[in-house]
């Protein structure tokens, strides 16, 4: 079509049409009610991966607080003659799965106890290992929360303090936490499992003296970004006090990375106990903990698998479940943040 | 889409070979037809030098390259090896002259093995310079001299050894000890050429080349933290005697990875721990043996808070000890009937110690009820917590959690607390006495039952004990005049154990170390020994 | 740039002897001893003691534990192999350690960057799915269970490889071990991967690429996968000290003689010695990857080059 032509050319009234007509609508439906939260929640909510890991956290939560008794055994009775027991649970026996039998045999015949029933199987020692793993699983939730929490406290102000007063202090600060930060932490971890009287305050001092580091470093990030902008300026005009500065207006702000940070730090948590368990540093006997289960299940994984079995499935199902928890808070909370 | 997908697999495959390329071309191919013994062991080799080594592992290797005067047979009798003969002579003040005849035999130098290496080995054993660990036992033996030595107010030319020609030693001891014999047999003993150390330096025994053999292998190869082997010494005076080519040790921790490799046939020998003792149980290969490891609890007398022969008591008599046997550990370990084990040593009468005497160990919850309730009156409280110190390894953790669970069921009001800490950091606390029940275990240096009787002499333990009656009656039967008459001594040790435990109850025998091996049926004529080294000096091979 | 490396260089040679004195101070305060066995006298612990200098003061024994450390004389060890020259037991494991550890990173971020490339490719479908459960699972299982599954299944049942390391067949029995090690890698990358590329993917100029008609796989691997390197580069470095520490429990289980093992070792029999010298190799590796890293990151992305420089 040439520019005469086009000159010419006659627009008739069907050539247009309104192609966004249901659009408008939409843009309609304001933001402006929706609190921030609510956003976040319904972002949230949208992720199924997420939504599975917070139904099996909220799960094994519960069972770590109930599972010990739910029966007659607690996780340090013994009943020897009981010992290494596959698992057994009624109704499912009839099934063919869960039926105490091992190479061929039912072992609950075999020696005479019939009527017993080990859900998840008995150890080396006849102890139950549902009441233990549900035991350990409690433990080590409250090394892992504890640690993380003390972790969030010591880390956030830290960075906070450092990033906001910069300066010699912030290289002081900084060049300290690089120190602490050259020192592997399985290194520094296992030399104060040594040092220290074993025992869970131990575990969670071991795993808090580095674990803050990354803590500090996200949340001095966020104040150098954020103590430029203009309402900090203001707040400093008005006459407020570092301090005040630092808490009530920078400190909610970073709140959220914060709390995906955490998330993110709790199976790192796990994980760390249960390698501390591996040197012979974990939790002492005959409490239990995931890690040392696992240790205990792996002496003899080759001939009787059953005992390592579920302390495995649920620290994997744990940590598979608070990484795809954090994984969909980070992604509801700013879908544009990174993975830190 | 496709290519990227090449091109990635590519790269893997690439990256696989380039680690493979880096490696060392696998030179030295396993002669296949060589007759020689796999072994796996849990330790890794410490030392070769025998006046430093402490440990079992150590104490093989040596034992299988180099001999000494005498050396144990399979079932623990006393046969001469570099001595092949010998004259005793007893004075009437009680000390004993053994004069050795040597045979002849050589270093792997060349050299001929002459007194003179014993004198010196013995002299450089003694040494404070030397700080061996195992000196002590020098002074066990009572040799002339040997306590001055050790403790340097005598230098080492005074000790009661000399040699009276190249092939004549005379050994000069303040008492008529009877396992003395035995304890030639014990690396600790075993002769050094003195030319050849001082050649070596600060080197000696860091490696094959640094060391001297005079016995049935040399050492060809140790590889710290992976392996050490052994081949045939054709220059061993008893060489005809030796049926395989090589001994090859491997050093692995995790007995499950041993077993695997048992299993593929690359192993002979590999000591079972835990769970596996039990799924083994029944296969052709499983050897069941008895050690003289006792281990017991013990009692931290010293801290009053627990101070009550009723409490002892009570805990002592409320373990049942045959199900630790027989359900926890399940190697063939047994119940201690006492603090001396099974198997340790022959009295005068040719049977066993433990068969003469009593057991002092027994399991009755009633009474150990109401010796609690007494010991309730005697601490003045209703109810005690008491910790149990334990070492990290399984089967101590086992059984500490057993005797835990034992205590707390039977004894209402008693509750146990266990601290579990490394091996080392657990006999720390012990030795500063910085505990209230111990598991801990004692394993014999020589055939007597001195030398557990020895361990509670008041100057000896850490726990406080201190009874003057006892420490009498062992010093009477063991360097009194009660020591010339070997019956009488009999008697008055039996009669030291039981002021021990049933008198004072003041250590707990719990059980006496078994151990499961998995020996590969191609391979016959390991020694093992309950006291003393285990020796693969008489292997075959099918 | 000079100057900042050389600055990097010095600060980390300040943090390395930071680091040897914490050490030294914390295993002053461990219990126990590395002369302990029930058969011990006091007397002789003494003589033991004089022996190898530890009756000393504390500053006096750092002092001259860092004189000799600078000649490269780490001591001898205690109880391990007694009497060897620590520096040598370590020299002669250390390689064993490294190659296992780059034979586990390569093969573990190859794998883990075509795992992550496909599931960002193909975003919320059933691969996408299946490759974040692989990683996230490969991320909360402990190595040691998949070292002994591999030993069980692949070792034994299928006899594919050896189980345990045999120095004369140095790399069939290292397959095992790099396998179980490079689990971790691969869902690290992985995830790392998958995520930088959706983002990279989603972008404008990738967009723009694409409205060019540029063909898939190099628009993938030119315009893409380039920009997505540049943080995954970040993570591979600590994943590498990471294996190092990871190792201790594998090369247990493969009886493998490198540094992990001689450092479970050493911290079960009290070897003092070789404890400090090992947790500084550690140390040392830690902080030059993490140099190497930073300069790395300058080299490929001159923005941060200047902003460090700068500040």
């Amino acid at each position: 079509m040439t520019l005469e032509e086009m000159k010419e050319y006659e627009f008739l009234d069907d050539d247009f049409k309104f192609a966004h007509n249901e659009n408008e609508h939409l843009i309609d439906r304001s933001y402006s009610s929706t609190s921030y939260l609510k956003d976040v929640l319904a972002n949230f909510m949208k992720n199924k991966g997420a939504i599975f890991g917070v139904v099996v956290v909220v799960l094994i939560i519960i069972l770590a607080i109930i599972g010990p008794y739910l029966n007659d055994h607690t996780y340090k009775s013994i009943l020897i003659e009981q010992a290494s027991l596959p698992p057994r649970v009624p109704l499912l026996e009839k099934l063919g799965v869960f039926d105490g039998i091992r190479n061929g045999v039912n072992l609950y015949v075999e020696r005479g106890f019939s009527d017993l029933y080990y859900w998840f199987g008995s150890d080396t020692q006849g102890r139950d290992i549902f009441t233990r793993v549900w035991e350990g699983t409690r433990v080590s939730l409250i090394i892992a929360f504890t640690a993380v929490i003390i972790d969030i406290m010591i880390g956030m102000v830290y960075g906070l303090i450092s990033g906001y007063f910069g300066g010699k202090i912030d290289i002081f600060m900084q060049r300290f936490a690089e120190i602490l930060n050259g020192i592997p932490q399985l290194v520094i971890v296992t030399l104060l499992g040594l040092v220290l009287p074993p025992g869970i305050v131990s575990i969670i001092f071991a795993l808090m003296i580095t674990g803050w580091i990354g803590m500090s470093r996200i949340s001095r990030a966020q104040v150098l970004k954020l103590k430029e902008h203009e309402y900090i300026l203001a707040s400093k005009t008005l006459g407020a006090r570092d301090f005040a500065i630092i808490f009530k207006d920078i400190l909610p702000n970073i709140f959220g990375q914060i709390i995906i940070m955490s998330m993110f730090s709790i199976p790192n948590a796990i994980f760390m106990e249960a390698y501390l368990s591996f040197v012979g540093l974990g939790v002492p006997a005959p409490l239990a903990s995931l890690g040392s289960l696992i240790n205990e299940g792996y002496k003899s994984i080759t001939v009787m698998p059953h005992i390592i079995t579920s302390s495995i499935v649920v620290l994997a199902l744990l940590m598979l479940s608070f990484n795809l928890f954090a994984d969909g808070l980070r992604d509801a909370f700013d879908p544009k943040m990174k993975q830190v | 889409m496709k290519n990227l997908r090449l091109l990635v697999i590519m790269a893997l495959v690439l990256a696989l070979f380039t680690g493979c390329s880096s490696n060392a071309p696998s030179g030295d191919e396993v002669d296949e037809t060589a007759k020689v013994v796999n072994i796996a062991t849990d330790i890794d080799l410490s030392s070769m030098d025998h006046h430093i080594a402490t440990d079992g592992t150590s104490f093989i290797a040596i034992n299988s390259c180099i001999v000494g005067l005498t050396e144990l047979d399979a079932s623990g009798v006393v046969q001469p090896e570099l001595a092949e003969s010998w004259d005793v002579a007893y004075n009437d003040d009680g000390s004993t002259v053994y004069t050795f005849h040597l045979a002849d035999a050589k270093w792997s130098n060349g050299e001929m093995v002459t007194a003179d290496d014993f004198v010196f080995a013995w002299r450089r054993l003694a040494d404070p310079a030397t700080a061996s660990q195992y000196n002590f036992i020098i002074e066990t033996i009572t040799l002339k001299n040997a306590s001055a030595v050790v403790a340097g107010e005598l230098p080492p030319e005074e000790l009661g050894v000399r040699a009276l020609d190249a092939k004549t030693l005379e050994v000069t001891l303040d008492l008529p000890v009877n396992f003395f014999l035995g304890l030639m047999a014990f690396p600790t003993f075993f002769p050094l050429n003195q030319e050849f150390f001082e050649a070596q330096g600060d080197q000696y025994a860091l490696s094959p080349a640094n060391l001297l053999y005079n016995g049935p292998f040399v050492m060809e190869e140790w590889v710290s933290g992976n392996s050490f082997s052994f081949v045939k010494n054709p220059d061993y005076f008893k060489a005809e005697d030796i049926m395989i080519d090589g001994l090859n040790f491997r050093f692995i921790n995790d007995t499950q990875s041993a077993m695997l490799e048992f299993e593929s046939g690359n192993l002979d020998y590999v000591r079972l721990t835990g769970e596996l003792v039990g799924a083994y149980k029944d296969d052709p290969s499983f050897v069941e043996r008895l050690q003289g490891y006792l281990w017991y609890l013990s009692v931290n007398v010293a801290d009053e808070s627990i101070d009550s022969v009723n409490l002892r008591k009570a805990i002592s008599l409320v373990i049942d000890r045959d199900s630790i046997a027989a359900n926890i550990l399940k190697d063939g370990s047994i119940a201690a009937d006492g603090i001396v084990p099974k198997q340790l040593a022959v009295g005068p009468d040719g049977k066993d110690y433990r068969e003469s005497a009593p057991t002092f160990v027994s399991t009755d919850v009633e009474q150990a009820k109401a010796l609690w309730e007494a010991a309730k009156v005697d601490l003045g409280v209703d109810t005690l917590e008491i910790e149990l110190l334990f070492e990290d390894t399984e089967a101590s953790k086992a059984v500490a959690e057993f005797i835990q669970s034992e205590i707390e069921t039977n004894l209402e009001g008693l509750t146990v607390a266990l601290k579990s800490q490394p091996k080392k950091s657990r006999l720390e606390l012990m030795r500063n006495g910085d505990y209230q029940l111990g598991l801990t275990r004692w394993g014999p240096d020589y055939a007597d039952p001195q030398t557990y009787l020895d361990l509670f002499l008041s100057f000896n333990n850490n726990a406080g004990y201190d009874n003057p009656v006892y420490d009498q009656t062992v010093l009477e039967a063991t360097t009194g005049v009660t020591a010339r008459d070997a019956e009488a001594r009999w008697e008055m040790l039996k009669e030291a154990e039981r002021i021990l435990l049933e008198n004072d109850c003041a250590v707990i025998p719990i059980y006496q170390n078994g151990g499961a091996l998995m020996v590969s049926t191609r391979v016959q004529g390991i020694e093992l020994h309950s006291v003393g080294i285990d020796s693969f000096k008489r292997v075959t091979l099918d | 740039m000079g100057k900042y490396v050389l600055k990097r260089i010095a600060i980390s040679l300040l943090t390395l002897l930071a680091i040897l004195f914490i050490l030294f101070l914390m295993l002053e305060y461990m219990p126990g001893s590395p002369f302990n066995d029930e058969k011990l006298t006091e007397a002789q612990k003494i003589l033991l003691y004089a022996k190898y200098g530890l009756d000393q003061p504390f500053f006096i024994k750092f002092f001259n534990y860092v004189s000799k450390m600078i000649t490269g004389d780490f001591g001898v060890s205690y109880t391990i192999n007694m009497n060897f020259a620590v520096g040598d037991m370590i020299a002669s494991r250390l390689p064993i350690t490294i190659k296992l550890g780059l034979q586990a990173i390569t093969l573990g971020s190859l794998i883990g960057l075509l795992l992550g490339i496909v599931a960002a490719i193909k975003h919320n479908t059933w691969i996408d799915t299946i490759t974040v459960m692989i990683s996230t699972l490969g991320v909360s299982v402990p190595s040691y269970v998949f070292a002994l599954g591999l030993a069980y299944f692949v070792g034994y049942k299928l006899g594919w490889f050896p189980i345990l390391y045999n120095m004369s067949k140095a790399f069939e029995s290292s397959v095992l071990p790099t396998l179980a090690l490079s689990v971790f890698t691969i869902a690290n990358v992985a995830r790392f991967t998958r995520s930088e590329m959706i983002d990279v993917l989603g972008s404008d100029y990738i967009r723009l690429v694409q409205s060019k008609g540029v063909k898939e796989w190099k628009l993938i691997l030119r315009h893409a996968l380039r920009n997505a390197l540049i943080p995954i580069v970040t993570v591979i470095g600590p994943l590498m000290v990471g294996l190092l520490t990871g190792s201790m429990v594998v090369e247990k289980i493969f009886a493998i003689p490198g540094i992990g093992s001689l450092m479970v070792n050493a911290i079960q029999m009290n070897d003092y010695n070789v404890v400090i010298a090992i947790a500084f190799v550690y140390s040392s590796l830690y902080i030059f990857t993490m140099l190497i890293v930073d300069i790395l990151y300058g080299i490929i992305d001159p923005r941060i080059r200047i902003a460090k420089g700068g500040s």
